[in-house]
């Protein structure tokens, strides 16, 4: 494994400034470090650069904001979301979610942001460098010109995205927040997801998922989680559901 | 890159110098000797790394040395009071909690944060709160009885 150098920042423009000051694909944001250091351990990516975001003050915790909104910080820790009272009470599902990410040590560090901008992942991508070594590189990996999921497809990656708390935040109608030092915006978190898992998420360089913004809530709904290893692993896929919001039925005439 | 790190382990101050991209976990085992922290799998799975940092459970080997800068770190070595073990620990050699030992310091430093949390767990939140610690020998449930004592022993005043 190649050296890094950390950099601790202290708030979010800075992060930005030191990101774009390396050339492309040399630094990468750290919150939790808990999927991050594992890939660089696999070998599937190599920073020179570690920006460290997690001293960044004012992005921990949950707050009501106005319009019956709640604001949550991206660098909260899963641990915290999962038991937050209100969380619990107001939007279980994603209570639920967040408490279904891994084991406590790894909720204690990893963080909701970090779980939302989780980098997609397959068994055939996400394995050591002795067990990748029994393929060719695929499409995500440099220089693969197959994806070993969808062997026939012409083009794309079909890792997925893996973060369990995406689905009831999206069923939630959650919104992020990204800024960088040249400014802000706010997208839906649908739109917030491209198609290749190669480039999954619509951050531009830079960019940092600052804060997730709830819709007030209007129902409990449920979120289920199907994983290959019922203690701890990775989802094969979530489910989030939400009764519709005007109380019609969802299959009428039953 | 390396910089100097100052913190508390097990309420022992330490400074020393270490790599930016040195693990807690080596710090612990290779610089200060503290080989109670396990390297199972290095990658967040099997727990036997866990160290208590801040108060909080963690896995040693997915946290950067220099994210413990200030902060305190207690390790299996600083649970006990000289000879008196802690209860869960004492709780552990009396159900017979252990078999090979390996994944132990793990289980134990888990239940300790556990029960620091919910003094009182149902068996559901044992489980649970275990569930980032592997054990390779056998079942689970002496180590779940070992628990239940812990917490029993803890709620009486008994410990420490």
């Amino acid at each position: 494994m190649n050296p890094f150098k950390l950099i601790k920042v202290e708030d979010v423009p800075q992060a930005s400034r030191v990101f774009r000051e390396h050339p492309p694909g040399e630094a990468v944001f750290m919150a939790g470090g808990t999927d991050l250091l594992v890939l660089r351990r696999h070998g599937l990516i190599r920073p020179q650069v570690v920006i460290y975001l997690k001293g960044i003050s004012g992005l921990s915790g949950c707050r009501p904001a106005g319009d019956g909104n709640l604001v949550i910080g991206a660098l909260t820790p899963l641990e915290t979301v999962a038991r937050d009272a209100y969380v619990r009470q107001a939007y279980p599902l994603l209570a639920d979610a967040a408490g279904a990410v891994g084991s406590p040590q790894i909720r204690h560090k990893g963080t909701i942001g970090g779980n939302i901008c989780l980098n997609s992942r397959c068994w055939f991508f996400n394995r050591s460098a002795f067990w990748r070594a029994e393929y060719p590189h695929c499409r995500k990996a440099s220089g693969g010109d197959v994806c070993y999921v969808m062997p026939e497809s012409r083009k794309g990656c079909f890792a997925l995205q893996s973060g369990d708390t995406v689905a009831p935040l999206t069923a939630l109608g959650a919104s992020l927040r990204l800024v960088s030092d040249q400014g802000e915006r706010v997208v839906e978190i649908e739109k917030f997801y491209g198609t290749d898992g190669r480039q999954h998420v619509a951050l531009a360089p830079g960019e940092i998922l600052s804060e997730i913004i709830l819709p007030p809530p209007r129902a409990k709904g449920v979120f289920v989680k199907f994983r290959p290893r019922n203690n701890m692993d990775f989802a094969t896929f979530t489910l989030a559901v939400l009764p519709p919001q005007t109380g019609e039925l969802i299959f009428p005439g039953q | 890159m390396t910089s100097v790190l100052n913190f508390s382990v097990n309420g022992e101050a330490v400074r020393l110098e270490v790599d930016d991209d040195e693990t807690l976990l080596e710090v612990l085992r290779d610089r200060l000797h503290l080989t109670g922290a396990k390297e199972g799998c290095g990658e967040g799975q099997c727990g036997h790394c866990t160290v208590i940092l801040n108060g909080e459970s963690v896995n040693s080997c997915l946290t950067l040395a220099l994210e413990a800068q200030g902060g305190r770190c207690l390790t299996i070595e600083g649970l006990s009071s000289g000879e008196r073990l802690h209860a869960v620990q004492q709780a552990f050699v009396d159900q017979g909690a252990i078999q090979c030992g390996y994944c132990t310091p793990g289980m134990v430093l888990s239940a300790v944060d556990l029960l620091n949390k919910i003094p009182e767990p149902q068996e559901h939140e044992i489980r649970e709160g275990l569930k980032g610690v592997m054990c390779r020998c056998t079942g689970y449930y002496k180590i779940f009885e070992a628990v239940k004592q812990a917490a029993a022993a803890e709620n009486k005043g008994d410990s420490q």
